[in-house]
């Protein structure tokens, strides 16, 4: 499961490790940890492919200190990891073997030294520190994971917030003989209520938790990104159409009044040059839009995020997320560079190319108003100022007015719909019951994306604790 | 009797309501099919193959049946005006290669070969005219011909479009 060599010319001696003691699932994030010793100091560029793109992390190293370069990296069905490490005293190429995980199979990380008996069907690995990924979209690898003080006290800090991340994302979690205050913690900033969190005295006991939290499935999101964004035409549509309008038209007029052949040879010339002044080196469209959802009395929101570009020239975009989104899937051909502020790539994009980069994880969040389920029927207070939205309840839509804080607001039993309702919204009334506040606007965090404002939504489910 | 210049005006005219005729509808048909809607990457450059195989085959077409004695009775306003007429898509040579349907080199070999045909068509009609032994025998002729190249150039497309690189 580790590549372990020293570079050709022997200043170099690295070792790369994948996350979760090496056991991955074809299409999902997990980690490399590239760790390295030089002898010369100077800047490090890791690089990862697990056959689903290329992720590279940069640091700088000083000499004959240890370093570790952690990158996360998809995986594909062969189970092998190219990594290269560029550093200042040589390069390295090398490749780390995983451990695929069988579909339907369970994948229950635990600690190395906790005996623990797995639920049928599913493979427990055994981890220590150094197997917990930094990222929390690198939890996908597993289904459980189990934590016991020990383990949770060797935690790096970037670990332990990945965990924390992991959790806030509903992603599932056993304590095993965790300090009290440790337990209230993660508790407080779990997702969905706490639903997937659960606590044991022992290994025997965790195991059994695990298979109970192995048998709950996480609520689907309300809404996709992609829902939202709709289907949009190519952002070179309107400027081509009207170009070759007016092309057509002077060439249909010149044909007609033109009275020197030279004109009529100059025509096409001269709207070929200006088409090319206009668009050769437009900029991509990038269209990023947001959809942040979680509990009220959650502290954090699960967002998921699309962003979609679209060339209008023969040009590239510079497109950046957030570290707590970070990485983003990339189906562009591009290398996609992860750091401590996040990540980003440079997507080449000709004229009518469209790609697009889908990235999701936890934000802090506070949500504007408190939604409660009641015997009799929901109702929203606000907590602080905020805009108008709507309520989704029993598959009608009702208009939410803005709420001061304090201010608290029921549902009339009976009304006509708002007059003007999304189209995404009304896609929502058909399939969910509700309560559910649906808001204009996202988390601070979400303010820019991917270079543009985007265009976010944030749904509000009801308190679950 | 018509000033040479009124034959080159008129030439070209007809040139360019040519080049408008097979551009047009390219065209049209490009934007529908991959600007209106919502394509995944890739459909852009597929398409825009399709089309420019499309545009050439139209305009040899245009070529094989005019060149002759469509454009002009004389060879030199001929030429002149089949040379406006491939000048119209240029436009359009443009888009494709901006969104990597066409490489410049597949573009220069695919008009080289246009011109090519422009100026030796309407040459080779100087030539049967001249030969023919009167006026009706020539117009007899002058159409064989066009049929023939036509027809050539339409059962033949598969084999000088890959010649291209189109």
């Amino acid at each position: 499961m580790l590549a372990r060599a020293a570079s050709a010319d022997g200043g170099l001696a690295v070792e790369a490790r994948a996350a979760w003691g090496g056991v991955a699932r074809a299409g999902a994030w997990t980690e490399v940890a590239v760790a390295v010793v030089s002898d010369v100091g100077g800047p490090a560029r890791a690089a990862a492919d697990g056959g689903a793109g290329t992720v590279a992390a940069a640091a700088m190293l000083d000499a004959d200190a240890p370093a570790t370069l952690r990158v996360p990296v998809r995986v594909d069905e062969r189970g092998a990891i190219d990594v290269a490490l560029d550093g200042p005293a040589g390069v390295w190429e090398g490749a780390v073997a995983v451990r695929v995980a069988a579909p339907d199979a369970a994948v229950v990380a635990h600690p190395a030294g906790l005996a623990l008996d797995p639920p049928a069907g599913a493979l427990a690995v055994g981890i220590t520190a150094g197997d917990v990924p930094e990222r929390a979209r690198s939890f996908a690898a597993v289904d459980v994971v189990v934590l016991d003080a020990t383990l949770s006290a060797r935690l790096a800090p970037a670990a332990r917030a990945a965990v924390d991340a992991h959790v806030a994302g509903c992603g599932r979690l056993v304590g095993v003989a965790l300090p009290e205050a440790e337990r209230a913690r993660l508790h407080a900033g779990a997702g969905c209520g706490g639903a997937f969190v659960a606590f044991a005295a022992d290994g025997a006991a965790a195991a059994g938790a695990a298979e109970r939290l192995l048998a709950r499935r996480a609520p689907p999101a309300a809404l996709a990104p992609e829902a939202v964004a709709g289907a949009r035409p190519s952002a070179a549509a309107r400027p081509l159409a009207a170009f070759f309008a007016l092309y057509a038209a002077a060439l249909g007029l010149g044909a007609i009044a033109v009275r020197r052949v030279a004109l009529l040879v100059a025509l096409p010339i001269g709207g070929t040059a200006l088409l090319a002044l206009a668009v050769a080196g437009a900029a991509p469209r990038v269209t990023a839009v947001a959809v942040a959802e979680g509990e009220s009395d959650a502290p954090s929101a699960r967002v998921r995020v699309r962003i979609v570009l679209d060339g209008v020239g023969r040009a590239t975009a510079a497109v950046a997320v957030p570290s707590a989104l970070a990485p983003f899937d990339a189906a562009a051909p591009a290398v996609v560079e992860v750091g401590a502020h996040g990540a980003d790539a440079v997507v080449a994009l000709p004229l009518g190319g469209r790609r697009v980069l889908d990235a999701a994880g936890v934000v802090p969040w506070e949500p504007p108003v408190r939604l409660v389920a009641a015997a009799d029927g929901p109702r929203a207070t606000g907590r602080r100022a905020g805009g108008a939205g709507w309520l989704v309840w029993r598959r009608r839509i009702v208009a939410l007015p803005a709420l001061a804080p304090g201010e608290t607001w029921r549902p009339a039993d009976a009304g006509p719909p708002p007059a003007a309702v999304p189209p995404w919204l009304d896609a929502l009334r058909r399939v969910e019951d509700g309560p559910l506040v649906v808001l204009p606007g996202g988390p601070p965090a979400l303010a820019r994306l991917g270079g543009t404002t985007p265009i976010a939504v944030t749904v509000i489910r009801p308190e679950a604790r | 009797m018509r000033a040479p210049d009124d034959d080159a005006l008129g030439a070209a005219r007809v040139g360019t309501a040519l080049g408008l005729a097979c551009t047009g509808p390219v065209v049209v048909w490009l934007g529908a099919s991959a600007f209106a809607g919502a394509p995944p990457a890739g459909d852009v450059a597929a398409l825009g193959r399709t089309a420019l195989r499309g545009l050439w085959l139209a305009l040899a077409l245009a070529i094989a049946g005019a060149g002759a004695r469509g454009v002009s009775s004389r060879p030199r306003p001929g030429i002149a005006g089949l040379v406006v007429m491939l000048g119209v898509p240029l436009p359009l040579y443009l888009v494709l290669w901006l969104a990597d349907a066409v490489s410049p080199p597949t573009l220069l070999r695919g008009s080289a070969a246009l011109v090519a045909g422009a100026v030796l068509v309407p040459a080779f009609g100087a030539v049967v005219r001249r030969l023919a032994p009167g006026e009706r025998a020539a117009r007899l002729a002058l159409g064989a011909l066009e049929v023939v190249l036509a027809a050539a150039a339409w059962r033949t497309s598969a084999l000088w479009l890959g010649w291209v690189g189109a």
